[in-house]
Formats: C-alpha cells, sequence, structure tokens
C-alpha cells in the first residue's frame, strides 16, 4: 500500500480483526489475549448481528475472527451465516479443540470462510509445551476431519523459539493437509508478556527465518514479518503496520482498539454499542496518531520504504513508546535500540 | 475528446469485490495478493464493472465531468487492463 494512501485514510478498514469472545477451552502460553473464563459484558447475537450490519454497509471485505476461541459461543454458526448473507469473508482462528466431523461437515457448505488451525509444533512435544498437553493429536484430528469434508484451512503456526528448528517439518504437514502454512509473530501481549523470556524467537533465529522466508515463497506471513521481509516478498502484503488504515480490532465486550495487539487503555477508541463504527473510523484520535506515527529514528534506514518503522504494538510493548522502532527489524536486531534513540 | 482505443467493458471476476475510495476504486480478491489500488479518483464508480459501458462511453456519460483528458483516460486504461491480466476484473 502507497504511504500516501495510509496517510490518507480509507473510508472503512479492508478487514476488522474481532475477538468474538474471551472463553477458551485452552490456555497458550503465547496468548496475545490472555484468554480463559471471558466475560459477562461480551456482546450478544444481536449485537454481533448489528456490527456485522455496519461492516456490510461500509463494504468491509473481511472480519478476522478470534478469540479465546470462537467455536465455544453456540451461536457462533449462524453468525457466520449471517456475515456470509451480508458478503463478508470470515478467516476464523480456531484451536481445533471443538472441530469434529460433524462440525467440519456445517463449516463445508460456507462459502467465505477461511479457517486457520493453530499449531504451534510440529511434534507433541513442542506444541504441547505451548498450547496445552495433548492439544496435538486433538489438532491433528481436528485437521483431518476438515480435510475429509473438504474445508480449505491453513495452518498457523506463532513462530517460538521452541518450534523455531521444526519449521520445514510444520510446512510440509501442513502441505500433507492440503493446507497452507502461515506463521505469525510472536508478540509480548496478553500471557505472550510473560512468556516472552521463553518462547520468544531469538535474535539469531529472526535472521535466519528472514532468510527462510526468502526461499519459501509460499509461507503466508499475513502482516506479522513486514519488519523482517525482503523486496520480493513485498508485494505479497503490507510493507508497513496497517492498523487504523486498513484494519482494527474489536474486542469481545464491542472496545474498538486500533490493533489486536494493542487492546490498552491509552488505545481504546470507543465501543460500538455506544458509538456507530464508521464515527469512530472517520473521527478517532487515537486512529488518526496511528495514520499520521512516524518513528523519527527509523527515517533515515534503509530499510525505511519496507516496514515504515515496523510494529507499533512491539515498540509499546517493549518500550511503552509507539513512537520507538521495532526491536525486532533486521537492522535493530543488530543494535540496541534504546541507547540509540537516545542519541538521536 | 480524442479517440481512445478503451472499447472493452469489464465485469468482476469471481471472488472480487470492489469499493469506492476518495483516491478511487478498492479491489479486494479472495486469492494471492488480496488488494488493488486503480486511482481514478471520481471518474469511475463500481457501477462501470456491470460491464455495459467501456471506459470511453462511461466517460461519455458523465456529463458533470467533461474535462477527462486523454492522458488520464490512458492511465486508467492501462490499469484496468493490469488487472485484466491479474483476474482481478474480465473482459466482458
Amino acid at each position: 500500500m502507497s504511504s500516501k494512501i495510509a496517510r490518507m485514510g480509507l473510508r472503512a478498514p479492508v478487514n476488522v480483526t474481532w475477538e468474538i469472545t474471551l472463553k477458551c477451552n485452552l490456555h497458550c502460553a503465547h496468548c496475545l489475549s490472555d484468554a480463559g473464563a471471558g466475560s459477562d459484558r461480551e456482546l450478544s447475537f444481536a449485537e454481533c448481528r448489528n456490527v456485522v450490519d455496519q461492516l456490510s454497509a461500509l463494504k468491509v471485505f473481511q472480519i478476522n475472527i478470534g478469540g479465546g476461541e470462537p467455536f465455544i459461543r453456540e451461536d457462533f454458526l449462524d453468525l457466520l451465516d449471517y456475515a456470509e448473507a451480508k458478503g463478508i469473508i470470515s478467516c476464523v482462528s480456531t484451536n481445533g479443540m471443538l472441530v469434529d466431523n460433524e462440525l467440519a461437515r456445517k463449516l463445508s457448505r460456507l462459502e467465505s470462510l477461511y479457517l486457520q488451525v493453530s499449531l504451534d509444533g510440529a511434534t507433541a512435544e513442542v506444541n504441547d509445551a505451548i498450547r496445552g498437553e495433548g492439544t496435538y493429536d486433538k489438532i491433528l484430528h481436528s485437521m483431518t476431519c476438515l480435510t475429509r469434508q473438504g474445508v480449505p484451512f491453513s495452518i498457523n503456526t506463532v513462530l517460538t523459539r521452541l518450534n523455531f528448528s521444526q519449521l520445514d517439518t510444520l510446512r510440509e504437514m501442513a502441505g500433507e493437509y492440503g493446507a497452507e502454512l502461515r506463521v505469525s509473530r510472536f508478540r509480548p501481549s496478553g500471557r505472550g508478556k510473560d512468556s516472552k523470556a521463553i518462547l520468544g524467537p531469538e535474535k539469531d533465529q529472526l535472521e535466519a527465518f528472514a532468510e527462510w522466508l526468502n526461499g519459501h515463497d509460499l509461507i503466508r506471513t499475513g502482516d506479522s514479518f513486514f519488519s523482517l521481509t525482503s523486496e520480493n516478498r513485498r508485494a505479497k502484503g503490507l510493507d508497513m503496520c496497517g492498523a487504523a488504515k486498513m484494519t482494527c480490532c474489536i474486542s469481545p465486550s464491542g472496545d474498538v482498539y486500533p490493533c489486536a495487539f494493542l487492546q490498552e487503555r491509552p488505545f481504546l477508541v470507543g465501543n460500538v454499542r455506544e458509538k456507530a463504527f464508521k464515527d469512530m473510523w472517520d473521527h478517532s484520535l487515537v486512529f488518526a496518531r496511528f495514520r499520521n506515527l512516524n518513528v523519527e529514528t527509523c527515517i533515515t534506514c534503509p530499510r525505511f520504504d519496507f516496514c515504515r518503522g515496523g510494529c507499533p504494538a512491539m515498540a509499546y510493548h517493549t518500550y511503552h513508546d509507539i513512537n520507538m522502532p521495532d526491536p525486532e527489524c533486521l537492522i535493530n536486531l543488530k543494535v540496541d535500540v534504546e541507547s540509540e534513540s537516545r542519541h538521536v | 475528446m480524442e479517440h481512445i482505443t478503451t472499447g472493452a467493458k469489464y465485469v468482476l471476476a469471481p471472488g472480487t469485490q470492489v469499493r469506492e475510495e476518495d483516491f478511487g476504486l478498492l479491489f479486494y480478491t479472495r486469492h494471492g495478493p488480496r488488494l488493488f489500488f486503480l486511482s481514478s479518483g471520481d471518474i469511475l464508480e463500481t457501477r462501470f464493472f456491470q460491464g455495459k459501458l467501456t471506459l470511453e462511453q462511461w466517460i461519455k456519460q458523465q456529463t458533470e465531468r467533461p474535462s477527462t483528458t486523454k492522458a488520464r483516460m490512458s492511465e486508467i486504461n492501462k490499469t484496468l487492463v493490469e488487472l485484466r491480466e491479474k483476474g482481478v476484473i474480465l473482459e466482458q
């Protein structure tokens, strides 16, 4: 996306990340949302339909639904039906625990659905250390059910220091299921704050991962790794943070934030129970701040056009300042960002 | 207006959606690179992709915007051809 268009802002997001519930049947060590028990403030089905109505009216193309575990909500399939009827593509991130043949069969009739099944290791030892004991076998079973029913899906793996060495095997596994491998970035939000020291990829792993990505064109990363990717991957996705420019996040209780990784008080835009989504998109000062974000210490960097300073959430969770550079970009992996910035 | 070879009529390819933006039109496709931009300002509308009019016919009927230059039309036409080659739109 050109930076000019980004600064101008779109009339509506291209996609919206929607954490539909905080309830979860797992307790993954890196969960960005610290999901578990859920909240009694979560949007009702009628309120969710109202959100879909608003997004549809704005021609938002896609909603990326996560949580928590979305399929825990008993009304979730009805909501997917509703979004499909409204012409919106749904991309659902699931831990696979509730996916059996029956659910897979129901999902197979949805034409506007993409599924991402989370798998954080190519072996039970690695995956279960992150996602919980016994989950590896259950995830594989869920993927078998989806494959049998012809439901397209991708395997989503959060890159950690434990699974880094298994990327090639994970890629092969995805191929065996007829799925794509999508690698996401570990971010120190939610429970990731506490597990970063154990799970966060090491510097040399991130550098090696950048090389690995260069050699594997078909691996998807969403917008996770634009701070690491090279010129030849830029055309595949974003080359800058899309928060408030192309996307934003709605929490289970309807709070709106620029990004799922920045669901913190300073970045609260408003709540869909109280304000029209369009009004927030057009007039929020929080969104305006993100659209005009300029990480000054990065401007002279040779990679500035590749990443525009990288991920503000990484900067915030590392330095409590979104104006700081992404600490894990290819350049900053080699320097002490904090002390460098003090000299500017 | 000078004649320009803009004789094709276009429709959206299956799985493509389009919406109007301040800069022009924003296309979303379900596969591959997902977003495409057409910097057409307010010259084109999503209705153009109903496949009923060529670019030239479309612009001629926009009587309130008679000042579309040949260069501007060529630019838009070139992007339309690129979008067709990428499978975002189909020639009718």
